[in-house]
């Protein structure tokens, strides 16, 4: 394969390109899932193909092919430039690209079971059996569980002489349950919602899950929910659980910083951010409590890799510290704009996309306080946890979120269980009423599969490491319920 | 293009090769480019090209699938055979009713493709972004975007008698626009790239964001709404995933669960799903091959139909409404893809005019589903929120946020627009475009529960 690698580049620079890169890309995706008692559908998914950017006339080009002969490669390679020849009809600040080290470096997931070696009666067992235990609740109307695992082999190559070879694995899997009475219908998930939790490594990720052992208890907080108290609509504190953290990090924290939305190239689509250039080393993003991280190096993050697809090594870089922005996620092309070099978070879906700024890990750091501490120490809150709705403007600033489950918190001491919880608010305002951290026994990470972006769309992997938090007076609830 | 030969070629090696019980092939071949600019220049231009084959083997009542990508024939069959294993490794499925039978009548003929869209090059969409940054630019304005066309050749077999091919193409392009602030927009969506023209989507995307006055805002609360057919299609479009599909109703999630034949909505609403019309993007079986038709989702207010396709209709105890979905590893439930709603009988000029005091919106932002049984949704509106007095606008807003019920909202419908958009969106896995053609409307009292700073 690298000696097609080397062709194509070869070509490419031939036919003139001031830089070029390719990429092959070979995916084995295998989903399962069962539905109550019964074995919902398996899915096998494999893909392979090659990517090319390329840059001429100071304008990217890029194109991609799933055919591996020559000739098709070379067509391949002539298209990119025919592509970035159409990019400069527009003028334009040609691009330039942050200077960067040549790498030639390998990069594999640590794993101990391969997860496609285990035997498919064994996963469809696991996942029935816990459909099984979650039916046993009473108005239990639909329940799920789902099993993934990924492998992802890519080469890297660029006329500037890096090549990397990576090899990704994935696993994870969850549970979820349906309960419904008359009208209301209620939700209930774990380890988290859409798709449950899903990390770098084998299958010994699905093990350290439990999710058999958890099935019943789902199924009965489900249940529970149906008869629960509404959620109060008024100002509160509350104590957000780490998996609806995780959310909170991805949509206020880790979107914003993307450079390329700062700077305008998805504005018409995901949309923008707010922290503009000028807030750089003086915003105050949130309270000293506030540490965010973006680390591509975190042993089992869904985020984690070797080299981006830029060929640039992974870092592990400060968003925020102590409540102050600090650094975007950025590419060779959006750092040299800042006279800094890439931090590495340049992704592409597969081969047949380009890349983009892409999240890696993004973490809340962990504090020194515990959830009990917070319970004991909060008056008037609520403890909300699992994320079941999500919604942010097009700056990253106004986000509402909704709760599977949550409780009411009364001078110090967790009390009833509340129904359709949500909380509102405004990005750094919240942020800096966040007055307490859960420290490192409760911090994990989580991984989300199916972060989007870009066009045509693109599905990323990413990773969140959170432990709980508190913010005083947030705004919880939507006035109106209909009944 | 591969054409139809190629393709059924490739297709019978696969159903050749295939020891199992039943076996259906799905091929989806594609190529298209996409465009975007920002910043009034090009910042992305890519083009793509790919054959993905959704392979599925039923033994008996056990069922499995694999997707494989490319034409390389020992790959295709290496795929049969891992899914014909797979399927020996699984327990029954009672409810599987086996692969469709081919239809008694023929495909309905639709037409759907454009050569002018096939035919596109990079140069043709740089040379209309171009365009569009003159127009533009002429006038102080500052472009954000994409366009894009695609090419797809969809054939569907099976080996017990389906057998079906239909080449179509779309095309889409959409704007935002940007001046001292204040942001516009404009998008359309066709099969053929000869319905979109620049300077239509340009005049719009000056229009919208023309606006002078300084932002003002208002409080949250209930108020009337004018809503542009681009926020209707992003607001309606729940209800093919949550509310028409039967497997949603089925699970207890759906507002139409045991209401079908029931008044749900106000008189003046009328659903469909639509994939035969040529206003859309029209194709003439879904994705198992059971033939295409125009099936009533709501008429006049009242709950006719759910989509269905072979596997939820068994369970169902009917008949599938030609509804399967595109192909997608994770999941595989009916779909309402071509949602179309009947047009009313004003203006969007009268719309405005006729509201003493409420809101008037262009688009929508970031949709989600708080409820789905109750259809709440909450997300945030975008490039246009106005104020409007005594029938007329008299302010620009900042935006808003809204948490509110469709099929409550869908019960206080002043007033429906006569002309109709198309808007379409692809899929990231197939590159498969989904369409609403939908009507602006009024709501009366929709509410909103929060803003933002812009």
């Amino acid at each position: 394969m690298k000696r097609r690698l080397l062709h194509i580049l070869e070509y490419a620079r031939k036919k003139g390109v001031s830089y070029g890169d390719v990429r092959w890309v070979k995916r084995h995706y295998r989903n399962l899932s069962a539905l109550n008692q019964k074995l919902e559908h398996v899915a096998d998914n494999r893909s392979e193909g090659f990517g090319i950017r390329v840059i001429v006339r100071g304008r990217w080009g890029f194109s991609s092919t799933f055919r591996k002969d020559r000739r098709s490669l070379e067509r391949m390679v002539d298209e990119a430039i025919n592509i970035a020849k159409a990019s400069s009809l527009t003028p334009a600040v040609p691009v330039r690209l942050s200077k960067e080290r040549v790498y030639k470096g390998k990069y594999s997931t640590n794993y101990q079971i391969d997860p496609f070696s285990v035997p498919m009666e064994e996963k469809i067992s696991l996942i029935i059996a816990c459909t099984k235990e979650m039916m046993k609740v009473p108005n239990i109307r639909v329940a799920r569980a789902g099993l993934d695992f990924f492998r992802e082999e890519k080469i890297f190559m660029n006329t500037e002489g890096t090549i990397t070879e990576q090899e990704i694995v994935n696993s994870g899997g969850g549970i979820f349950a349906i309960a419904v009475d008359g009208d209301e219908v209620q939700f209930r998930s774990y380890p988290a919602s859409f798709d449950g939790d899903i990390g770098a490594g084998g299958f010994e990720c699905v093990e350290r899950l439990h999710l058999l052992e958890n099935a019943e208890r789902v199924a009965h907080e489900a249940h529970d929910l149906l008869y629960a108290k509404q959620c109060p609509s008024g100002v509160k504190d509350i104590i957000l659980g780490p998996a609806q953290l995780a959310l909170q990090v991805h949509e206020s924290c880790g979107h914003p910083a993307e450079l390329d939305r700062v700077l305008g190239t998805e504005a018409s689509y995901a949309g923008t951010s707010f922290i503009t250039p000028a807030k750089r080393w003086t915003l105050q993003y949130g309270s000293p409590q506030v540490t965010i991280t973006a680390d591509a190096m975190l042993p089992g993050g869904l985020g984690s890799f070797g080299f981006d697809d830029e060929g640039v090594p992974a870092q592990r870089v400060f968003l925020v510290e102590r409540g102050i922005f600090k650094n975007y996620l950025s590419s060779r092309q959006t750092a040299v704009g800042f006279d800094e070099k890439s931090n590495g978070t340049m992704r592409a879906d597969g081969w047949r996309n380009a890349p983009l700024i892409r999240m890696t890990n993004i973490n809340l750091e962990p504090g020194d306080w515990t959830t009990e501490e917070m319970v004991k120490t909060t008056q008037d809150g609520i403890y909300m946890e699992t994320n079941h709705c999500w919604s942010i403007d097009e700056r990253r600033l106004n986000f509402q979120f909704g709760c599977e489950m949550a409780y009411e918190i009364k001078n110090g001491k967790k009390g009833q269980l509340i129904k359709n919880s949500s909380y509102t608010g405004i990005t750094p305002e919240f942020w800096n009423s966040c007055d307490a951290v859960a420290n490192k026994n409760e911090w994990k990470l989580w991984g989300v599969n199916h972060c989007g972006k870009g066009e045509p769309g693109q599905v990323m992997r990413v990773g969140h490491g959170t432990a709980p938090a508190r913010f005083r007076g947030v705004q919880v609830g939507i006035g109106k319920w209909k009944k | 293009m591969l054409g139809e030969r190629k393709i059924k070629k490739m297709i019978n090696v696969i159903l050749a090769a295939s020891p199992a019980e039943q076996t259906e092939v799905l091929c989806i071949a594609g190529q298209g480019g996409l465009t975007r600019f920002a910043n009034s220049a090009i910042n992305q231009n890519v083009a793509n090209e790919n054959i993905i084959f959704q392979v599925r083997c039923a033994n008996g009542k056990r069922v499995g699938r694999v997707f494989v990508n490319g034409m390389e024939t020992a790959k295709l069959r290496e795929a049969v055979r891992d899914c014909h294993e797979m399927t020996l490794k699984m327990e029954e499925d009672p409810v599987f009713p086996g692969f469709p039978e081919a239809p008694d009548e023929p495909y309905p003929k639709v037409s759907g493709f454009s050569e002018a869209t096939n035919l596109m090059t990079p140069m043709d969409r740089g040379n209309a972004v171009l365009e569009l940054v003159k127009i533009t630019e002429d006038e102080g304005l500052t472009v954000f975007g994409a366009l894009w066309n695609q090419t797809l050749e969809i054939s569907i077999a099976n080996s017990v008698g389906v057998y079906g091919y239909h080449p179509l193409t779309a095309a889409s392009m959409r704007v935002v626009s940007s001046f001292k602030g204040m942001t516009g927009y404009a998008e359309k969506s066709s099969s053929s790239i000869e319905n979109i023209t620049v300077e239509e989507l340009a005049s719009e995307a000056i229009e919208s964001c023309r606006y002078m006055g300084e932002l003002e805002e208002i409080p949250p609360g209930e108020y009337d709404l004018v809503m542009e057919e681009y926020g209707v299609a992003e607001y309606l479009h729940f209800l093919c995933y949550d509310a028409f599909s039967a497997q949603a109703a089925q699970e207890g999630r759906s507002f139409l669960s045991e209401h079908i034949g029931e008044k749900v909505v106000g008189k003046n609403i009328s659903i469909s799903d639509d994939p035969l019309t040529g206003e859309g993007l029209p194709m003439p079986f879904d994705y198992e091959g059971v033939p295409h038709r125009t099936l009533t989702l709501i008429e006049e207010g009242v709950a006719k139909n759910l989509v269905y396709d072979t596997y939820y209709a068994a369970k169902g105890n009917t008949k599938s409404t030609g509804n399967a979905c595109f192909p997608n590893p994770e999941f595989g439930a009916p779909l309402a893809a071509n949602m179309t709603v009947m047009a009313g009988n004003s203006s969007l000029e009268e719309m405005i005019r006729k509201t003493e005091d409420g809101l008037y919106v262009k688009r929508l932002h970031y949709l989600r589903e708080a409820h789905p049984k109750k259809t709440i949704i909450t997300g945030m509106t975008r490039d246009g929120l106005y104020l409007i007095k005594n029938g007329e606008i008299t302010a620009r807003l900042k935006n808003m946020r809204f948490t509110q019920s469709i099929a409550e909202s869908l019960n206080h419908v002043a007033a429906i627009g006569k002309n109709r958009k198309l808007l379409a969106e692809q899929d990231e896995f197939t590159g498969i475009a989904i369409s609403s053609l939908v009507p602006a409307m009024k709501f009366r009292k929709f509410n909103f529960t929060g803003k933002t700073t812009f």
